[in-house]
């Protein structure tokens, strides 16, 4: 339909006269609550994540931040509209009629989000690890754990790659916690010759451990005896240290022994295998 | 006995060996070595440098323009450190007890009969603290001896991160090292239980703990009273009370937490149950 110019004059007007109507000071008022509202709530965010990180877990003082987060928000908006003699339990009303179709719709067309937001909550309730613990998945990723969210939890990994994993497929999956406990085992598992003297070679490996700063005194280290091997005895000398210096101490006292062995001219067997298992 | 047996038995050297001195009461006379006195404050001027001596451990102080150096000469020398700081030409050295709880091994494992009390010394390796100025900043706090880290606790799930004395305790003094970068610990152990229990290892709250200083510059903490109560109760009371009967002590350092010391239990009966 062609365009003419009285049309247009027409709607013009009609924007202006609609303009007219509008009580600028009102929204300007209205406006300026909201954001003081807003301005409020994260400042509220902050002393709540402040004070939870004194009492709770790294974890819980986050969904504590988010929760408070979420409803100063909508408490922002609510307040002030109510303030101003807008109708909110009609809006509310509406939104949370609106909300609930499109709820609706969204979960019947993501089943897997459901899913997840599922075993997120078993997560959060089952506490299997928390945030900042260091986890092993499926014997293959390990990182430090970022955040556990409602879908996912996102992990870092020690070179520093970031790594999304829906939570069901974790829930499903075997995971370690490895920093669950203060303290943690290095095995060093070690094959010797058949003519070694098994004495002299604990004597050498107890004094190396105590030698090591980063092995405690208490548990105390020991050497077992795993099986004759075919080519070898197969040994496993084990220390303890802390979850701060644990890898330190992997690097650490395998060059320490490595050290001994030469120095008191500890043969290896023709293949010499040694290699670091953690507990 | 057979009379042989007897005129035997009276010849050797325990049978007529004088009792021993309450060693309380005999601190002043026997120990009176005088330690030397390496705590307090000091002048630099700037652009100047002061060593000081304390024990085996060699610490030199270079004051800048807003700046201070320290390095320290033990076990090899540490790296230099570089501390920022606008202060006057005053520096104070403060002995310190370590930081965490320590575990200390007696020279043997003793039995303590229901209702008796064990008193055993404890020789603990100082910390120094360094701080520059008037009101003080704190530079730099090390210790004078690295000691090994060990876990004190009913299982490796749950328990404590101590520091283990390499020194074990004795219940003569004269057993253990007095020079000016140990402090002496005095520990009472009763045993109120149903029955003997063998002590093995003590853990002591260093942390709650505050050194003293006698008229002989030897460093004391408190006087511990350890008393494990029945089986019942796992939880054994700690009770400090001044350094000994000892005169003109000073204090030299407060405890770095002021609250009342918790103790899990005292004898190993217990603590592996």
């Amino acid at each position: 339909m062609p365009f003419s110019l009285p049309d247009l004059d027409l709607t013009f007007n009609n924007f202006i006269d609609a303009l007219k109507d509008i009580d600028f000071f009102f929204i300007l008022k209205l406006s300026s609550y909201i954001v003081i509202s807003i301005l409020l709530t994260l400042y509220m965010c902050r002393l709540v994540g402040k004070v939870s990180a004194r009492h709770f877990s790294a974890h819980h003082s986050q969904l504590l931040r988010r929760i408070t987060f979420y409803i100063g928000l909508v408490l922002s908006f609510v307040f002030p509209l109510h303030a101003f003699g807008v109708n909110v339990t009609a809006l509310l009303g509406a939104a949370g009629i609106a909300a609930g179709i499109v709820t609706a719709a969204v979960a019947f067309a993501s089943q897997t989000s459901i899913s997840n937001f599922l075993s997120g909550m078993f997560l959060i309730v089952e506490k299997p690890f928390e945030v900042g613990d260091v986890v092993r998945i499926n014997n293959d990723t390990m990182g430090e754990v970022l955040s556990i969210d409602l879908l996912s939890v996102k992990i870092r990994t020690k070179d520093n790659i970031f790594v999304r994993i829906p939570n069901e497929s974790l829930l499903k999956s075997q995971f370690e916690n490895v920093t669950r406990f203060p303290i943690r085992r290095c095995d060093v598992k070690l094959q010797m010759g058949f003519n070694e003297d098994l004495q002299k070679l604990k004597k050498i490996l107890l004094e190396v451990a105590k030698q090591n700063p980063l092995c405690l005194v208490s548990p105390a280290p020991e050497l077992s005896f795993l099986e004759f091997g075919e080519a070898a005895l197969k040994l496993q000398f084990s220390v303890w240290s802390t979850q701060t210096s644990f890898s330190s101490l992997q690097t650490s006292i395998q060059t320490d022994i490595q050290v001994a062995f030469n120095k008191y001219d500890i043969k290896l067997p023709a293949s010499p295998a040694i290699h670091i298992s953690q507990t | 006995m057979k009379s042989w047996l007897l005129e035997k038995l009276k010849n050797l050297p325990f049978i007529q060996k004088k009792a021993k001195a309450d060693p309380i009461q005999s601190l002043d006379e026997e120990h009176s070595a005088e330690q030397e006195l390496w705590w307090g404050s000091f002048l630099i001027e700037e652009e100047q440098s002061r060593f000081f001596k304390i024990g085996q451990l060699v610490t030199c102080v270079d004051r800048f323009n807003h700046k201070w150096h320290i390095t320290t000469y033990h076990e090899g020398e540490q790296p230099l450190k570089t501390f920022a700081a606008q202060t006057s030409n005053e520096i104070t050295f403060k002995p310190m007890l370590p930081d965490r709880s320590l575990l200390s091994l007696l020279d043997r494992p003793c039995y303590i009969p229901l209702g008796e009390t064990l008193r055993v010394y404890l020789s603990v390796p100082l910390w120094i603290q360094i701080s520059a100025g008037n009101p003080t900043t704190i530079l730099d706090e090390f210790a004078t001896e690295t000691l090994a880290d060990t876990w004190f606790g009913k299982s490796t799930r749950a328990g404590e991160l101590c520091y283990n004395n390499p020194i074990p305790g004795s219940p003569r003094l004269e057993d253990l090292p007095q020079d000016s970068t140990h402090a002496i610990i005095l520990v009472s152990i009763e045993n109120r239980t149903r029955g003997t229990n063998l002590l093995n290892e003590l853990k002591i709250p260093l942390e709650h703990l505050s050194l003293y200083s006698d008229k002989k510059n030897r460093l004391w903490t408190e006087h511990l009273h350890m008393y494990q109560d029945d089986s019942d109760n796992l939880e054994a009371l700690v009770v400090k009370s001044p350094p000994l009967p000892l005169s003109d002590f000073q204090l030299i350092s407060p405890a770095r937490v002021t609250i009342k010391p918790g103790l899990k239990n005292l004898f190993s009966s217990f603590l592996w149950e």
